[in-house]
């Protein structure tokens, strides 16, 4: 009798010890990682993301996340951890890919590779760290384009440092440096303050400010008096302190404002940086001059791109958009059409006198301005061997049709670290893109004189 | 009174042994024939749910496949792809090709039509 239950009571040992381990098993299953069938639904269930033109940029596979287009657009993309989003796209617009619902951007792939395919020739050639490109629809704000160098494949996001994986046209701030100038003469020239042909006093160097004033200088050999046409055309610091001398603080720290800058790009659900205009009782003479050549403040790319987009809309501010069907963001007038149009012109002279062959195609419309800035570090002041270079320009087609806004910068490149060097080819290589799939015919040259005088 | 006379007179009931065993041959009868038919139909479509598994496996390697084979078709498809493709065999951009504008002399003038003074008909007949 003693016999059988001893042997009764290991059979319930043993059985309980089987019960507790299954316990142990499914609590271990919840606590490393969730049942694999949860998982697989999860996933499955997803909505896909897609570009304009309808091409997949990201879907569920068999249980799986894969983003066929690979590193196509990957920083704006994110990726997917085990169950949600967890950066870029796949993060902010978790709650309604999960809910099944498909998600559509206004990027166009061909224009985003176009911008991808330029900055992965350009930016190791100069030996820079990285680089980013907003392409924006002139009229609608859409944001065709948005890269970011080094590439990022979010299929095999964690071989990736999250340097690679930053969304940096959205994210990085910078100094935009002489970019600003075309905006702050388009200011101007809407204040009437100053006009194309105005002639102003412009030595390579000068004081600006009185007591805890500095000087600037220019960089680029110039006449000792410039029209404002040519300030642009040599990107003369001297003479933008010249040009904003009647600019009141207020109003032109407004405008750079209105041109989107120390705000948010009012991209709904998606992160961005606003960067940083100083606020106005910190603005006193040496202030409104930097400000005026693009130092001491700061934005982003997709801000750069949509304030040179003012320019190109006719003076009208249309927030970027990046998911198709959200309600657009705001608009506002900055600028006069007839301004806007002034400024063009000058920008395209720009292109036509100062880097023809850099930024510009034999018989197309293209406009901007380059800049080079030293980058910023903070209390000490400025590197004297790390720049940011960078572009904005204006595609047009037909001419003086603008169509297509684009903004480049790269930083840290050590070999043609100027904007003409560096950022201008990247605009161009993206411009020429463009134009080419849109099957642009060049403008024929005007015909010779003694052609003209034949019979 | 009236609901006593609805009660059913269960003197008059048949329950005699003989009766009995009868009602329970019959219903026993009747289950067996039940039962059969229903082993009977198990037996016939025994195979339909493994065929519907089957073939329900079968579509989810399908849809798989089909998904896969979409995804291998746009990542072939990609613009980068192609871009690349495209450079790689010698091709360029219309853009930045080189342009040249000449000038083109206008085609010749075909010769002057005879003209005819005659007119011909031709009628057939049906």
């Amino acid at each position: 009798m003693e016999v059988k239950i001893q042997t009764r009571s290991r059979w319930m040992q043993l059985i309980a010890l089987v019960l507790f381990m299954t316990l142990v098993w499914a609590y271990a299953q919840l606590e490393w990682g969730v049942p694999q069938g949860v998982k697989r639904s999860v996933v499955q269930s997803r909505g896909p993301i897609v570009a304009r033109d309808g091409t997949v940029l990201a879907r569920s596979v068999d249980g799986e996340r894969v983003y066929p287009q690979g590193a196509l657009a990957g920083q704006v993309l994110g990726m997917m951890g085990a169950t949600e989003g967890l950066e870029g796209l796949e993060a902010a617009y978790n709650r309604s890919l999960e809910a099944g619902q498909p998600l559509r951007l206004t990027l166009d792939p061909a224009t985003q590779s176009a911008a991808e395919a330029a900055l992965a020739r350009y930016v190791p050639e100069h030996e820079a760290q990285y680089g980013s490109v907003v392409v924006l629809e002139t009229r609608t704000g859409r944001i065709l384009a948005a890269a970011s160098y080094p590439p990022f494949d979010p299929n095999r996001w964690r071989v990736y440092s999250p340097e690679t994986r930053r969304n940096r046209p959205f994210l990085d701030v910078y100094e935009p440096g002489s970019t600003i100038k075309a905006l702050v003469v388009a200011a101007a020239l809407n204040e009437g303050l100053t006009t194309p042909n105005t002639v102003y006093d412009t030595p390579m160097r000068r004081y600006v400010g009185e007591r805890w004033g500095s000087t600037i200088g220019d960089s680029v050999d110039h006449p000792e008096r410039l029209t404002t046409q040519q300030i642009l055309r040599y990107s003369s610091n001297v003479g933008m302190s010249h040009i904003v001398e009647r600019f009141e603080p207020e109003r032109m720290r407004d405008y750079l404002s209105d041109y989107g800058f120390g705000d948010y790009a009012e991209l709904p659900t998606v992160t961005s940086s606003t960067g940083r205009l100083q606020p106005l009782r910190n603005w006193n003479d040496l202030v409104r001059a930097t400000n005026a050549f693009g130092q001491g403040m700061s934005g982003t790319t997709l801000q750069l791109a949509a304030a040179y987009n003012v320019m190109a809309n006719d003076g009208r501010y249309v927030a970027p958009r990046l998911v198709e069907g959200e309600p657009a963001g705001e608009r506002r007038d900055v600028l006069r059409p007839a301004t806007a149009r002034t400024i063009r012109t000058m920008l395209r002279e720009v292109v036509k006198e100062a880097i023809p062959t850099q930024a510009g195609l034999e018989g197309f419309d293209l406009m901007g301005k380059t800049g080079t800035s030293q980058v910023s570090l903070g209390a000490q002041g400025y590197s004297s061997s790390l720049y940011d270079s960078t572009f904005a320009g204006i595609v047009s087609y037909p001419s003086d049709t603008p169509r297509v806004t684009i903004a480049v910068m790269a930083h840290g490149a050590k070999r043609g670290h100027h904007g003409s060097q560096l950022a201008a080819p990247i605009y161009r290589d993206i411009a020429s893109d463009i134009l080419s799939r849109w099957g642009a015919a060049p403008t024929p040259p005007p015909p010779e004189k003694d052609e003209e005088a034949k019979p | 009174m009236t609901a006593w006379r609805r009660l059913p007179d269960f003197s008059r009931l048949d329950v005699s042994v003989a009766t009995w065993r009868a009602r329970a041959v019959r219903y026993l009868a009747i289950y067996l024939a039940l039962a059969l038919l229903l082993v009977g139909a198990r037996a016939l479509t025994q195979d339909v749910r493994p065929t519907l598994r089957a073939a329900q496996d079968r579509e989810a390697a399908l849809t798989t496949e089909r998904d896969e084979l979409e995804l291998q078709v746009q990542t072939l498809m990609g613009s980068a792809r192609v871009r690349d493709w495209a450079f790689a065999n010698g091709m360029r951009r219309f853009a930045g090709s080189n342009t040249t504008a000449g000038r083109f002399g206008g085609v010749p003038l075909p010769p002057p039509l005879v003209p005819r003074t005659t007119l011909e008909v031709q009628t057939q007949w049906k």
